[in-house]
């Protein structure tokens, strides 16, 4: 009983937030917490993917964008209602995932970091090109979310938007979080944690690991373009700058920052990777401090708290296949 | 008493290394064959054929009349062969619970969307198989490392978990690999009377590879020896205990 | 035929100085077995100090290039080389190796950290505007064969890189030290028991390799401008080099780097600039799908399960 009553108050804050924070602080804090939520998703995406496939991804910057681009035109070109392109968009994505997991499948570690890493840089460079189509290089606007305006309405005319993106962006992390880690604790789960213990065992015990793997870049990538599908809403206008090799990096901080394997993990990392350098700047007036700050305390992170700042549920590390003479086995 | 499993002319080389060399054998059905021979004389290696997990250069399998070789690697359970391992494979990060539940992977049906969602048709079969693997734990005595991790276990434990795992498929014919490297003397004991329980229990067909010849002297009813990817020997224990070629492969040439 | 010349000539030159960052990133691979994506950035440092020690300020105006300098242009050079090996060892002895033992994927997140760190910190004290970096002579003076024009600036470029190539291969080939780098390269463990000091060897791949980038970072910024992350796209691009000649092999990243640097040339003369990016990157994934290991293949001996 005691668990449900915490679940309960927890449940309540979340939902009464934003209003406490608009009326005492500036409003562009809810923004940032908006994208902490989105970063939230785009991290456990990734997260998703290591945990599952032992694959590190570096190029979730393109995932974004095809979520992005995708759901934007689905609603301003196509004219399609807002929740049916976010998913559909998240299913273009998924499918981008799967056509980049059916090369990807035969490489191991630091091969597939860099595959990945191409995609990254090549599909926002890419996508500029298709002008008619993705707007160029000026990009595109994208409707905002206004489900939640009435909620609002007794706030200024410019802080709605972002209050019901909000409430969206939350019941969608939710979703997210109940979905993974369901997940975990069903036979799929066990398939997977069975493919990266050992795969020829597996594929003894019935497991297609092919087509698992597949499944886990196709969900990984479904959740990273349901998060660009919520950016290009949250934010307004799109255009290919947005998702450059930081974006990529971003996740990555996040999820080591946090905890590898956790999704509250991928949470806390996305809250101090996007909350501190503001923070911080409100004290030091020097430029580029916050994020020197940020990348020396990632540092120490990694060197003195290799479980991230969760800490708490056993991970599992898979390391980056290495050539086989490397291993002390 | 039928063949249950053919094998024809198999080979099978890596690269120079020939570790399978036109070998043939027969399993009858319900019976305990052992597969025995010095060490890299390509016993695992068949294993791994039978299994589908490599693709000999020549030769068939045929299984219950069925072309193995067709079939890919993880459709081998669902025909009804299970296999345990040299080298005990607990995957790590699941508790000896969940390692036996997925030895019914294959018959499960629910996928990542039912899973995810946790719908009723999903929890009713997890509560199934989990009843499943909690009644064979309980059967081989290790229910109370139900919720341990399982790669913390000892090994005798560990075998015990992989027995399990494997016996929950519902195999016709079950493969294990040095079921009894790591255990002393009383678990090696009991390990001979679990299999031959469960073999008359499950009407199982047993293939062991093994090196503790009294083992295998004890359980298997017709032994096949192995050396250098050829079939030296086969026959019941007694013929292969007094065959020279058998106990020169072993104990070396007398005349270099 | 002169323009095709010309253009390979250049693609060469290139495809030399990408293959210098390659060759770092395999070093530093094969004897820490961690890929290095703070190479960029740490080699990006030399010509900033080269800079600050030519003119005595941290100011780096233009004209202060021409008007004051306090010290030979080659001198302020080595100075940022060294200044660039001495923070490769500082981070392979503060960063990388700590982390090491736990997980490889743990020093390459570290890596980013360090790569993000310098960017910033070098953003903070010499600012984020593009500077110019005088090149070793003056762009416009050339030479003619046969109506094909060469820059002298090309031509030591391309000097430059043989001779530190070669001066490398001596090195790993020649000396004791070299012998005792290339067996841990092959085998870590192995190494050590026949009483290789591994820690030494991890030291001075990590020195040698930041001295070829910080040299490859010297020879790129007049023309690339200097920026604190305009050796990010370099880096990226001796990946793929690493990965065309594959990732096992110094001579692959050669092959890879020269390789790399000509098809460029050619596309961006021939196609146009715009797909340059998209055409080496495409190329990569093309390769990694066909074969994971490049166009000089590992040695791998065939394992039962």
């Amino acid at each position: 009983m005691k668990k449900k009553s915490i679940f309960l108050v927890f449940g309540i804050v979340l939902l009464v937030f934003p209003h406490i924070l608009l009326g005492l602080v500036q409003t562009k804090l809810l923004f940032m917490i908006n994208l902490v939520l989105i970063y939230s998703i785009l991290t456990i995406s990734m997260n998703f993917l290591l945990a599952y496939t032992g694959q590190l991804s570096l190029g979730h910057g393109a995932f974004m964008a095809v979520g992005a681009y995708s759901s934007t035109i689905f609603t301003q070109t196509l004219g399609l209602p807002l929740p049916f392109s976010i998913i559909l968009a998240g299913m273009v994505t998924g499918l981008a995932g799967y056509l980049i997991g059916l090369p990807a499948l035969r490489l191991k570690g630091h091969y597939l970091a860099i595959m990945t890493l191409c995609f990254g840089i090549i599909i926002p460079e890419a996508i500029p090109l298709w002008k008619s189509v993705t707007g160029g290089f000026i990009g595109l606007e994208s409707p905002k979310f206004h489900y939640f305006d009435f909620i609002f309405s007794y706030r200024s005319e410019s802080t709605i938007p972002d209050g019901s993106a909000y409430y969206v962006c939350l019941i969608v992390l939710a979703a997210v979080c109940f979905f993974t880690s369901n997940l975990i604790n069903s036979r799929t789960g066990r398939a997977f944690s069975a493919l990266t213990g050992n795969e020829s065992a597996a594929k003894s015990l019935g497991i297609n690991v092919v087509r698992y793997k597949l499944l886990a870049f196709f969900y990984c990538a479904f959740f990273a373009g349901i998060a660009g599908a919520l950016y290009a809403h949250l934010i307004g206008y799109i255009e290919p700058d947005q998702f450059n090799f930081w974006m990529s990096v971003f996740p990555l901080l996040m999820m080591f920052m946090g905890g590898v394997g956790s999704n509250a993990g991928c949470i806390i990392g996305a809250f101090v990777i996007m909350l501190l350098p503001d923070l911080v700047t409100t004290f030091v007036a020097i430029p580029n401090m916050p994020y020197i700050l940020l990348s020396l305390s990632l540092i120490l992170v990694l060197v003195f708290l290799p479980n991230g700042i969760v800490s708490s549920r056993p991970v599992v590390f898979i390391s980056l296949a290495l050539p086989e003479n490397r291993r002390s086995e | 008493m039928s063949e249950l499993l053919d094998i024809e002319n198999l080979s099978l080389s890596f690269g120079g290394l020939a570790a399978l060399q036109d070998f043939s054998m027969s399993i009858r059905e319900k019976t305990i064959h052992a597969l025995i021979g010095p060490n890299g004389a390509g016993k695992s290696t068949l294993f791994n054929c039978i299994s589908c997990l490599v693709c000999p250069d020549r030769g068939k399998i045929h299984f219950k009349g069925m072309d193995l070789l067709r079939v890919p690697p993880y459709d081998i359970i669902k025909h009804g062969i299970s296999r345990t391992y040299q080298n005990i494979v607990m995957f790590p990060g699941l508790t000896v619970e969940q390692n036996l539940m997925i030895g019914l992977h294959h018959s499960m049906k629910s996928g990542s969307l039912r899973g995810g969602l946790r719908t009723k048709f999903a929890r009713r079969e997890e509560k199934m198989v989990k009843e499943k693997a909690g009644a064979i734990a309980k059967d081989l005595g290790i229910a109370e490392y139900r919720y341990r991790p399982a790669v913390e276990l000892p090994i005798g434990i560990q075998r015990l978990v992989e027995l399990g795992r494997s016996l929950l498929a519902s195999p016709r014919l079950l493969l294990l690999d040095e079921p009894a490297s790591g255990l002393n003397t009383k678990e090696k004991i009991a390990l001979a009377e679990c299999l031959i329980k469960y073999k008359q229990k499950y009407e199982l067909t047993l293939l062991l590879i093994e090196h503790d010849i009294d083992f295998v002297m004890g359980l298997a009813q017709e032994i096949t020896v192995l050396n250098f990817g050829m079939k030296i020997a086969e026959g019941t224990p007694d013929q292969i205990q007094n065959n020279k070629k058998v106990v020169e492969a072993y104990l070396g040439d007398d005349d270099v | 035929m002169e323009d095709l010349i010309q253009t390979l000539v250049i693609g060469i030159t290139m495809g030399g100085v990408y293959a210098l960052t390659a060759i770092g990133i395999v070093l530093l691979y094969k004897c820490s077995g961690i890929v290095n994506f703070a190479h960029g950035s740490i080699s990006m440092m030399s010509p900033y100090i080269a800079i600050t020690m030519l003119t005595g300020t941290f100011s780096l105006l233009t004209d202060d290039l021409v008007t004051k300098q306090v010290m030979p242009y080659w001198l302020a050079i080595v100075g940022g080389l060294a200044f660039v090996i001495v923070i490769g060892l500082m981070v392979e002895r503060l960063v990388v190796r700590p982390i090491l033992n736990r997980s490889h994927l743990h020093a390459v997140l570290a890596c980013l950290g360090v790569l993000m760190f310098l960017e910033y910190t070098v953003g903070w004290i010499w600012t984020d505007d593009d500077r110019t970096f005088p090149p070793v002579f003056n762009e416009y003076s050339f030479f003619e064969i046969k109506g094909v024009f060469i820059s002298y600036n090309n031509m030591a470029i391309l000097a430059i890189v043989i001779t530190s190539i070669i001066c490398l291969q001596l090195f790993l080939t020649r000396t004791k030290f070299g012998l005792a780098m290339r067996c841990t390269a092959e085998d870590m463990d192995a190494a050590q028991m026949m009483g290789i000091n591994y820690k030494k060897v991890l030291a001075v791949s990590w020195a040698f390799a930041s001295a070829l980038g910080g040299l490859a970072a010297v020879l790129l910024a007049p023309q690339l401008l200097l920026y604190p992350s305009f050796m990010m796209g370099v880096l990226i691009k001796g990946f793929v080099a690493t990965i065309i000649g594959g990732f096992g092999s110094i001579y692959g990243a050669i092959l890879g780097g020269v390789v790399l640097g000509v098809l460029e040339s050619l596309l961006s003369v021939y196609v146009s600039t715009q797909f340059k990016s998209i055409f080496a990157f495409s190329l990569v994934i093309l390769i990694l799908s066909i074969n994971p290991t490049g166009l000089i293949p590992e040695r791998k001996f065939s394992r039962e399960v």
